[in-house]
C-alpha cells in the first residue's frame, strides 16, 4: 500500500492543448487590425491617430477583465482550497499585467500627438498606471513566496483586495482631476459604436483566452512534473 | 455565550496590542528610529523644493503624508519581528482563537505608534513648511486619524506576508504603495483644502472617501488575515 | 500628417511585440513544462517496471 501522507499533490488535470486556438486568434487579430485600419475614416479631431485607440481601448477592457477573473478566481480559491483556482488567478494576472502595460504605453504613444507631451496626468491613464503597480506587486509577491499552499493564500487575499481598490483608485483620481480641471482625454464616445472597436475588441479577448488557457495548461504540466520528480527522489510510486 | 466569546476576543486583541507596545516602550529604540528618519524625510523634501518659501507652502500637505508613509512603513514589519525571530507566531497561531483579533491587535498597536509619530512631527512640520494650521486644527488632525487609518490597516495586513519572504524591505513597500494612492490623494487633498480655509467646500468629499476607504478595508483585512497569517 | 502615421505604426509595433513577445513566452514555457512531463511519466514507468 502505497503511503499517500507526505505525498505532493500532483496538481489540477492537465487539459489538452487547443491548437486552433492559437491559429484563429491570431488570424482575426490580423484580420481585424486590418480591417478596421484600412476602413476607418479619419476621425473630424483627432485624424488617423483614431486607429491607435482601436487597440488601445480594448487593452483596457481586456485588462479590466483580466482583474474580475482574478477576483473571481482568488474567491474561489480561498473558498474551496482547490490549486485550479489559483492557477487560474495567476494566469489571467499575468494576461492583465500585459494588456495594463500595453494600455499604458499605448496612451502615451496617443498623447504625444495629441498634447505634444509623452505623459499627462489624465485620470484614465494615471489610474491605469497605478492599476498596473497593483499588478507588477500581485507578481512580486508569488515570486518571492516559494511554498505552493502558502503562495496560492496569499496571492487570493492580495488579488481581492488589488481588484476591489481597482474601481477605488479610478473614482479618487477621476476627482482629483475633475476638481482641477486639468485636460482631460477627449471622450472615446465617437467611436465606441463602430465595427472596427467592437470587432478588436473581440479579437483581443481571443488572445485574453488563449494567455490564460495557455498559461493554465503549463501551469498544471509544471505542477504534475515537479509532483513526479519530487516522488521520484522521495523513491515512491507514482499513479500519474 | 455569545457575550463571553466576544469578550474573549476582545481581551485577545487587548493582550496583542499590549505586548506590542510594552515592548515598544521598553526599547524605544525603533520610536526614536523613525522619529528621526521622519525629521530628515522633511527637511530633505525642503532642500529639494528649494528656497521658494511660496513652493515650500504649496506642496506642504503633499510633503507631510509622504513622510507619514515613508517612515510608517518602517513600523509594519517590524511589528511581526519579534514573532518571527522567537517563533512566538507558530505559538501565537497554535492557541484556538479567531485570528482577525491578532489583526485587531497588532493594528491597534500599530495605529497608536504611528499616531505618536505624527503628533511629533506635524509640529515640525507646521514650523519648517509655514503651515497656517490654525486655519483648520482640529479637522486637520481628523483628516490625519481618518487617513493613518486607512495607512496603517493595510500595511499591518501586507507586512503580515512581507515580513516572511526575502527582499521584505523592498517588497511591502511595492505591495502597499499602490494600494495607498487613493488615501494619499484623498488626504493630501483635504488637508491643502483645509489649510488654504476650505473655501469652496472642496475637503468634504475628500474626507467621505477616507471614510469609505477606511470601512472598506478595515473589514477586508479582518475578515482575510486568517488567509495569510497561517503557516 | 505623415508624422501621425509613425505614431501609429510605433502603436502596433509595441503592441504586436508585446503579444507576440509574450504569446512566443508561453510556447517556450509550455515546450518546456511538455518536456519536463514526459521526462517525469517516463521516469515513474520505468520504476514501474523495475519493481
Amino acid at each position: 500500500m502505497t503511503s499517500t501522507a507526505a505525498r505532493p499533490s500532483s496538481g489540477p488535470p492537465v487539459p489538452p492543448p487547443r491548437r486552433w486556438l492559437a491559429a484563429t486568434t491570431l488570424i482575426f487579430l490580423v484580420g481585424t487590425q486590418i480591417f478596421s485600419v484600412v476602413t476607418s475614416e479619419p476621425d473630424r479631431d483627432m485624424g488617423n491617430l483614431e486607429k491607435i485607440l482601436y487597440i488601445h481601448v480594448p487593452c483596457a477592457w481586456m485588462a479590466m477583465c483580466a482583474s474580475l477573473f482574478v477576483l473571481i478566481a482568488s474567491v474561489g480559491y480561498l473558498w474551496t482550497r482547490d490549486e485550479k483556482y489559483d492557477f487560474i488567478a495567476a494566469s489571467a494576472a499575468e494576461a492583465g499585467t500585459l494588456f495594463t502595460a500595453l494600455t499604458v504605453i499605448l496612451g502615451s504613444i496617443w498623447a504625444r500627438p495629441t498634447w505634444g507631451t509623452w505623459w499627462t496626468w489624465d485620470a484614465r491613464l494615471t489610474s491605469t498606471a497605478v492599476l498596473l503597480l497593483i499588478y507588477l506587486g500581485y507578481l512580486a509577491l508569488r515570486a518571492a513566496t516559494d511554498d505552493p499552499e502558502r503562495r496560492a493564500r496569499w496571492s487570493a487575499a492580495v488579488g481581492i483586495l488589488g481588484a476591489i481598490n481597482a474601481g477605488i483608485v479610478y473614482k479618487s483620481v477621476v476627482w482629483w482631476r475633475t476638481i482641477h480641471q486639468i485636460q482631460s482625454a477627449p471622450s472615446t464616445m465617437g467611436i465606441m459604436y463602430t465595427w472596427g472597436l467592437r470587432l478588436n475588441a473581440i479579437a483581443m479577448l481571443l488572445v485574453l483566452a488563449y494567455f490564460i488557457t495557455t498559461r493554465y495548461r503549463a501551469m498544471c504540466l509544471e505542477r504534475a512534473a515537479a509532483a513526479m520528480a519530487e516522488d521520484a527522489a522521495l523513491g515512491g510510486r507514482v499513479t500519474a | 455565550m455569545a457575550e463571553r466569546l466576544w469578550a474573549r476576543e476582545f481581551a485577545r486583541v487587548r493582550a496583542v496590542a499590549w505586548k506590542d507596545l510594552a515592548t515598544e516602550r521598553r526599547t524605544r529604540a525603533n520610536f526614536n528610529a523613525v522619529v528621526f528618519f521622519a525629521a530628515l524625510t522633511l527637511l530633505l523634501f525642503g532642500f529639494a523644493l528649494g528656497a521658494d518659501t511660496d513652493a515650500v507652502k504649496a506642496a506642504s500637505a503633499g510633503v507631510l503624508w509622504l513622510t507619514v508613509l515613508f517612515s510608517g512603513v518602517l513600523v509594519f514589519n517590524r511589528s511581526y519581528q519579534t514573532e518571527l525571530d522567537t517563533g512566538a507566531l507558530e505559538l501565537l497561531l497554535l492557541y484556538p482563537g479567531e485570528r482577525w483579533a491578532i489583526f485587531a491587535g497588532k493594528f491597534i498597536a500599530n495605529l497608536a505608534f504611528v499616531l505618536l509619530v505624527e503628533a511629533v512631527i506635524l509640529p515640525l512640520a507646521v514650523v519648517l513648511y509655514h503651515m497656517p494650521l490654525e486655519r483648520a486644527p482640529w479637522q486637520i488632525v481628523g483628516v490625519m486619524l481618518l487617513g493613518t487609518v486607512g495607512f496603517v490597516t493595510l500595511g499591518t495586513f501586507y507586512a503580515a506576508m512581507a515580513s516572511r519572504v526575502r527582499a521584505r524591505e523592498v517588497l511591502l513597500p511595492l505591495l502597499l504603495f499602490p494600494m495607498l494612492v487613493p488615501v494619499l490623494i484623498a488626504s493630501v487633498q483635504a488637508t491643502a483644502a483645509f489649510l488654504s480655509g476650505d473655501v469652496m467646500g472642496d475637503s468634504r468629499v475628500w474626507v467621505r472617501l477616507l471614510v469609505v476607504f477606511d470601512a472598506i478595508f478595515l473589514v477586508a483585512a479582518l475578515l482575510a488575515f486568517e488567509h495569510v497569517i497561517e503557516g | 500628417m505623415t508624422n501621425e502615421w509613425s505614431y501609429i505604426i510605433a502603436a502596433y509595433v509595441v503592441t504586436w511585440v508585446g503579444i507576440g513577445g509574450y504569446a512566443l513566452h508561453l510556447r517556450r514555457l509550455t515546450k518546456q513544462a511538455e518536456r519536463d512531463y514526459a521526462e517525469g511519466q517516463r521516469a515513474a514507468a520505468e520504476r514501474g517496471r523495475m519493481t
